[in-house]
């Protein structure tokens, strides 16, 4: 497993493709996700690019206590068939954070707790009766703080 | 990798899902004492409700160290919520509980 | 800040002035802040700086709302305070009742006893190991004690001369510059609470010690009073001080009182 190259990305060619080469870096190690992830991700990159703007509601903090925590929700409960609810944050390394697809009696609600390296707009994406429209907000991330 | 706290609560026909798994969510891309910590993070994760499929995620790095979720699904108390993940590793973790 | 220590001195406020009693001061503090921040009421301050901010406050009910990330942690020390016999020592027979009782000044020992001090000592005497003082074991411990009192009002007594002569002495250094930086616990959390430090709003001294041992983002863990005590005077590069030793125990003596009144409260997620 460790000499397989699943290389398909742009580091081909750079130093780390060298180590992955030499067998010194696998794969898992390489990537921050799987290439499964990264193309779920390239996927909502397009789909953020084409999306119309949202009435949605979309919770995250305009200044984050801490960058490692900060709690981010999407309300579309009021919007009929959501099948997709996806948070991206562009400035990160890998913008997607995740991608929920919801079905059956699931409401089109979705809370959690994301990693921001830095300050970035966040894109909450919901996708229903096949449309996708995004709410953005600024999230400021700042680097603290008092206390050791 | 570690626990799952599952706490499924039923008000008015909806039932809030709350859960909290323990895991490390390493990206792969931070280094302790300069040396990488490989990337040690859920990747898929599904919720069912009353065995329906009712969340089927794909998980990205970014998700905070001991990922906390809610979801809603129309519901009543009794019903049964189960969690599974899945992580980079081949690492899988679940959980049930009955909505209170 | 000349005319703000002219408006504090007024009401009796600063280090030098003789020895007042725990009531006067604290009602001296109360006014402060009330002075400050005229919107905020008492009760409120027992969520300290989330009393000031409604930005930060939003993200602190969210992170209470899901499920806190420090309660595992608790629950592991209700079942360590077992597993360690911890139940047996008359300190802590009654886990509420520590709370409550602690910080207290012992007469017979002529020195001020703190929660953690006293869960150290009995670990000791059942384990015959040696427990650290600001994170860890004894910070889950000590918040699973607390959370028993959570709803009670602190009550931190000081009676007798020699009781007073250490909380003046916590007192003193609360309000003492200390530091490269030359500053003291008040210059940040009196005279400039709710203001900004870079990027952080400072939280007021009143209300500080209702939710100890906290669960702070910054450290992703559980820490006693006194391991923060470390901290800022490792932000103030000053000169570090051992926990649970003499000059911190005193300061949490009068630290602790000066939130008397305020609820014990088990939300202790803080930045």
């Amino acid at each position: 497993m460790k000499r397989r190259l699943f290389l398909k990305s742009a580091m081909a060619g750079s130093a780390v493709a060298t180590a992955v080469g030499a067998g010194l870096l696998t794969p898992s190690m390489v990537f921050a996700n799987t290439a499964d992830f990264k193309a779920v991700s390239d996927a909502a990159t397009a789909s953020s690019a084409g999306a119309g703007k949202g009435s949605f509601k979309f919770k995250a903090p305009k200044i984050a206590e801490n960058g490692a925590v900060v709690p981010m929700t999407v309300d579309a409960s009021k919007m009929d068939g959501v099948t997709n609810i996806s948070f991206y944050v562009v400035n990160n390394g890998t913008p997607l954070a995740a991608s929920f697809n919801l079905s059956g009696a699931a409401a089109g609600y979705v809370s959690t707790r994301i990693k921001m390296g830095k300050t970035s707009p966040v894109d909450a994406l919901v996708t229903a009766g096949g449309a996708t429209t995004k709410v953005t907000q600024e999230v400021k991330v700042t680097i603290g703080g008092c206390g050791g | 990798m570690g626990s799952i706290k599952l706490k499924p609560k039923a008000r008015k026909g909806v039932i809030g899902i709350k859960a909290l798994i323990k895991h490390p969510m390493e990206t792969g891309l931070r280094k302790k004492k300069g040396k990488i910590v490989p990337a040690n993070h859920i990747v898929h994760m599904v919720v069912s409700h009353n065995g329906n499929v009712v969340v089927d995620a794909d998980i990205g790095s970014s998700i905070s160290k001991n990922p906390y979720f809610k979801f809603n699904v129309a519901g009543a108390k009794g019903d049964t919520i189960e969690l599974k993940y899945k992580d980079n590793k081949g690492k899988t973790g679940s959980a049930t509980a009955k909505s209170k | 800040m000349k005319k703000l220590i002219t408006a504090v001195a007024g009401i009796g406020f600063l280090v030098g002035v003789a020895s007042a009693d725990v009531a006067s001061d604290q009602k001296a503090f109360i006014g402060y802040f009330k002075s400050i921040q005229p919107n905020v009421e008492f009760a409120d301050y027992t969520n300290g700086v989330y009393a000031y901010d409604a930005g930060s406050r939003d993200q602190f009910e969210e992170i209470l709302d899901g499920i806190p990330p420090y309660e595992e942690s608790v629950e592991k020390g209700g079942a360590e305070y077992l597993k360690f016999g911890l139940n047996k020592c008359a300190a802590l027979a009654d886990p509420a009742a520590a709370r409550l009782k602690h910080p207290y000044f012992d007469d017979a020992t002529n020195k001020v006893v703190t929660l953690e001090g006293v869960i150290k000592a009995c670990y000791k005497q059942q384990t015959g190991k040696k427990l650290g003082s600001n994170k860890g074991k004894i910070a889950r411990i000590s918040s699973w004690i607390s959370d028993q009192a959570a709803g009670e009002k602190v009550n931190v007594k000081v009676e007798g001369a020699a009781a007073q002569a250490a909380y003046d002495q916590g007192k003193a250094f609360f309000y003492g510059k200390r530091g490269q930086f030359n500053m003291s616990c008040a210059d940040c959390h009196v005279y400039n609470a709710g203001k900004k430090a870079r990027a952080d709003i400072l939280s007021p001294a009143l209300g500080h010690t209702t939710h100890v041992p906290m669960y702070r983002a910054k450290w992703a863990g559980l820490g006693t009073l006194q391991r923060r005590y470390g901290g800022c005077l490792k932000n103030m590069r000053a000169k570090p001080i051992g926990s649970q030793t003499e000059t911190m125990n005193n300061l949490e003596y009068f630290h602790q009182a000066m939130s008397n009144g305020l609820e014990i409260t088990d939300a202790r997620y803080r930045k």
